[in-house]
């Protein structure tokens, strides 16, 4: 009888244990951003931005071009016209983080570019040193960048790929919409 | 002589049936989900043929298949009513398959017949050699198997997360059925354990409106289930032994009166199905009043009742934020709350809408987050710093 009160006391042990592992485990999992403070670059919140002063353009044969950066910002927007294959724009901007927390780089979301979108532009962003060129499956890539207190440079470039084949060349103009989202979280 | 012969037949059937779900492990990604429910029919079926030709059907010796049998209906349909009561808080679902009888059957009538067929061979594997726990404890882990390999392929794991809630939330319950199913088969007969299994696993294909509870509160219930049906159960058990009296209920209620407490108040407030609701902090923008690691209870409470220098819970895109309210603003009948961490400089630029508040905090612990954040962090590969 003794076995068998030991034998009770351990299921409920075990018991206990398994609702007890689970429930940290589905609080961490169904809050995992909640606990965090989590931050995107296009909210503008605790301070994380892009520096307008220090946007360079470096236009290659495009024929006209702008970036939308109005001072201290969280976003921006451009327009490029890319005339002919091989032509392309590209600009650079600081992203600073001049708010009383650390900044770290979780992640980097770009555009899905279509089947027909692929075959004429080429889209790519180079945060640090590293450069992330978007397909048609996008990119969604972990990351892991400690930019603390400082600033570090985002080059964003698309191109009109001098590949393309002559029949993939669109008939009238096309536009062709492209985002990046930096998400960044608290240290 | 007998038992030694019912003993290598019990292991060649053990093994034949390790090697067909081996091989179901490894053929079953391209086939489609008929054929796999059918090839685990076939090969049970097969099972059960060889086990009563070469064994013959052997009655069971159980005599006390009632009083278990009523408490398994009995609380399969005490915890039904708990599960719908609860789908009236959290919400229901419409079963996919309930409106369309092809499909049900389709699902249901492999489902059941794989569910008796197991039991049958489980108690023909009980009955022939019910002195062979090795043999027992095999047949267990092959059950646990094929409940595994059955539910895995409608999975997709693409991240920490989904392996979490597939090892918990399926595996935990396919673990908790088959210990109960083999305590109540080699004490009961085959009765109560086909109850519990046919009654927990095929209801969905037959109600057309299904609570929505999630994995985790699903679960707990599951497990709750089998383990009181065990202890009622066990309880017949001794007493039809007459030793009831030497029963020390005293001693057992003593260990765990405060571990089921403190369990049942975990899984309230982690649930969020009440008004009050536990969470880990990450962040230590609240500090020093509380930090990374904490826990913070909260209680949810309407726009209006929140006031300044309250600690805001609000959800700010995917984010649960707690941040002390400065100033509650009201514009155009709308109240608006500028809040801040008590860890910053400065209140946070965007004002919280009413749309976005959840309630107040109204307690904190130090430290109890701290699992919480490390699983987090293993969700996040590592990436917390």
């Amino acid at each position: 009888m003794q076995k068998q009160k030991n034998f009770q006391i351990a299921i409920i042990g075990v018991l206990a244990f398994a609702v007890l592992f689970m429930s940290v485990g589905f609080a961490a999992y169904s809050q995992n951003l909640d606990i965090r403070g989590t931050t995107t670059i296009g909210a503008n919140k605790w301070s994380v931005h892009f520096d307008k002063d220090t946007m360079q353009t470096v236009v290659g044969s495009v024929a006209s071009s702008s970036v939308d950066l109005s001072d201290e910002t969280a976003s921006l927007g451009f327009k490029a016209n890319l005339g002919k294959p091989g032509d392309y724009f590209a600009f650079t901007v600081d992203v600073v983080n001049d708010g009383t927390f650390d900044a770290v780089l979780r992640s980097i979301a770009m555009t899905e570019l279509t089947e027909a979108e692929a075959k004429l532009v080429k889209f790519s962003v180079k945060y640090d040193s590293d450069t992330y060129t978007s397909t048609t499956t996008g990119i969604q890539d972990a990351l892991n960048y400690n930019i603390g207190n400082n600033t570090k440079t985002l080059l964003v470039r698309v191109e009109y790929r001098d590949d393309v084949s002559t029949a993939d060349i669109p008939a009238t103009d096309t536009e062709v919409s492209l985002s990046v989202s930096l998400n960044y979280e608290q240290n | 002589m007998i038992l030694k012969r019912n003993e290598k037949v019990v292991y060649i059937v053990e093994a034949s049936l390790f090697g067909a779900l081996i091989a179901f492990g490894l053929f079953s990604l391209q086939a489609g989900e008929v054929f796999k429910s059918y090839y685990i029919v076939v090969v049970l079926a097969i099972l059960c043929v060889i086990m009563a030709v070469i064994l013959g059907n052997k009655r069971s010796k159980n005599y006390l298949s009632s009083g278990a049998l009523r408490y398994v209906i009995a609380f399969c349909l005490l915890f039904g009513i708990i599960s719908y009561t609860l789908g009236l808080i959290l919400s229901f679902n419409l079963s996919y398959l309930s409106f369309d009888l092809q499909k049900n059957l389709c699902g249901l009538v492999p489902a059941a017949v794989i569910i008796i067929l197991s039991e049958l061979l489980r108690r023909q594997i009980y009955n022939s050699y019910a002195r062979g726990k090795k043999a027992i404890i095999c047949f267990s882990l092959l059950m646990i198997l094929m409940g595994v390999l059955l539910t895995i392929s409608a999975q997709v794991f693409s991240d920490a997360e989904s392996i979490f809630v597939f090892a918990t939330g399926t595996i935990f319950p396919i673990i908790a059925t088959e210990l109960l199913c083999a305590y109540l088969c080699r004490n009961f007969g085959i009765a109560p354990g086909l109850t519990f299994r046919l009654a927990t696993g095929l209801y969905f294909y037959i109600i057309p409106i299904v609570p929505n509870l999630g994995p985790y509160i699903q679960t707990v219930l599951h497990l709750i289930l089998a383990t009181l049906i065990y202890f009622f159960c066990s309880k017949t058990l001794a007493s039809r032994r007459e030793d009831q009296q030497k029963f020390r209920r005293f001693g057992i209620g003593f260990l765990t009166i405060p571990l089921v407490a403190v369990t049942a108040t975990v899984v309230c407030l982690v649930s969020g199905i009440f008004n009050y609701q536990i969470i880990a902090i990450g962040s230590n923008s609240m500090l020093p009043h509380y930090g990374r690691g904490d826990a913070v209870i909260f209680q949810k409470l309407a726009p209006e009742q929140i006031q300044e220098d309250d600690i805001l819970v609000f959800r700010r895109e995917n984010i649960i934020v707690t941040h002390r309210v400065t100033k509650v603003v009201k514009k155009d009948d709308q109240l608006y709350f500028q809040t801040k961490g008590d860890a910053e400089a400065e209140s946070n630029e965007e004002l919280v809408q009413s749309g976005d508040v959840i309630g107040r905090v109204v307690a904190h612990s130090k430290y109890i987050g701290y699992p919480t954040i490390w699983l987090s962090d293993i969700f996040n590969g590592g990436k917390n710093d």
